[in-house]
């Protein structure tokens, strides 16, 4: 009877354990998420506002802090991309004019946060990698170079 | 194969054949005192218990009845003061609400008329290949952004829109 016992708690306590790692496993592990990302335009030429694409629906809260950031009066849309992060397979969002964001790892952190890590490449010229903190639908924005009249700017940002 | 109360009850009612009491009364040698006891008994419960019958069994009745209705029906009264919700629901309700308190109360929640209340995006390092190059980065409430110097500015007649 005791043997039984003591077998039961050998058995709830490995069972406990077992979890536990994989809950910590889980927490930590590398995932497979859409990461979405768009090649904007920063400038204080009123009369291409009207022709060029307004912000994207996903960032278009941002705008105002945007402008008021960079220091510019109007931000337009060059263009914009989507990408699936898989582990141990770098993906990219490729822009015109050979921008491109190269996503290196993606792992999820406790509290629904993820660690990202980007390269961001002008042609063949790697600009920065940076690694950063996010949780789902938060972008993180990179001045890039000047463009005629204004300056790109690049946002990357988790989406699922 | 039956149970020695099987064979015990069916050896006191007399439902045993003859060789199968003789066999069982061979195993239990007490039972045929315990039987000729248990005959005893009936015979004297059958001599001395007469049913009696009531001459006012209509009245006997009524006062039976009437005490059972007016003993209180607590269930009933129960429901009643509840609107007819059963305690388990009641209870349900009560603990719904008092989760909903808690997470309203306890659980960190960002301002929902402020769209960037939610916004975590920080930085932990960055690194430029070209020594000519800088990054800093910058933090604003609900927004951050890296802003690099010392980049070649994109040639004008580059069209980035196709």
């Amino acid at each position: 009877m005791a043997g039984i016992c003591s077998l039961r708690t050998f058995l709830f306590g490995g069972g406990l354990l077992f979890a536990l790692a994989c809950s910590i496993q889980a927490g930590e592990a590398p995932v497979v998420e859409s990461v979405w990302g768009c090649l904007l335009y920063a400038s204080n030429d009123r009369s291409a506002e009207k022709v060029a694409t307004q912000m994207p629906a996903r960032i278009r809260d941002y705008d105002e802090r945007l402008e008021k950031l960079l220091g510019y009066a109007s931000i337009q849309t060059l263009g914009q991309g989507e990408t699936v992060v898989a582990p141990d397979s770098p993906s990219s969002i490729v822009f015109h004019g050979n921008i491109r964001v190269e996503l290196t790892g993606l792992t999820r952190q406790p509290g629904e946060h993820f660690l990202v890590v980007l390269r961001l490449f002008q042609k063949d010229h790697q600009l920065i990698e940076t690694q950063a903190n996010v949780t789902r639908g938060s972008p993180l924005f990179i001045r890039g170079p000047l463009w005629r009249s204004g300056q790109l700017v690049v946002a990357v940002m988790v989406v699922s | 194969m039956k149970t020695f109360e099987e064979r015990y009850t069916a050896y006191l009612d007399g439902l045993l054949s003859e060789s199968e009491a003789a066999i069982f009364e061979q195993e239990q040698p007490a039972l045929a005192a315990q039987k000729a006891e248990w005959s005893k008994l009936q015979r004297v419960l059958r001599e001395h218990l007469i049913s009696v019958e009531l001459t006012n069994a209509d009245f006997f009745n009524s006062q039976l009845l009437q005490q059972i209705t007016k003993t209180p029906s607590r269930g009933r009264s129960l429901v009643a003061g509840w609107f007819g919700i059963p305690w388990l629901a009641w209870g349900g309700l009560g603990a719904v609400t008092a989760g909903v308190a808690l997470f309203v109360t306890l659980i960190p929640h960002g301002d929902l008329s402020d769209p960037g209340s939610g916004y975590v995006a920080d930085v932990l390092k960055t690194t430029t290949i070209d020594p000519n190059v800088s990054a800093t980065v910058e933090s604003r409430k609900g927004i951050t952004i890296i802003k690099l110097e010392g980049l070649e500015k994109v040639p004008a007649d580059e069209d980035l829109t196709r």
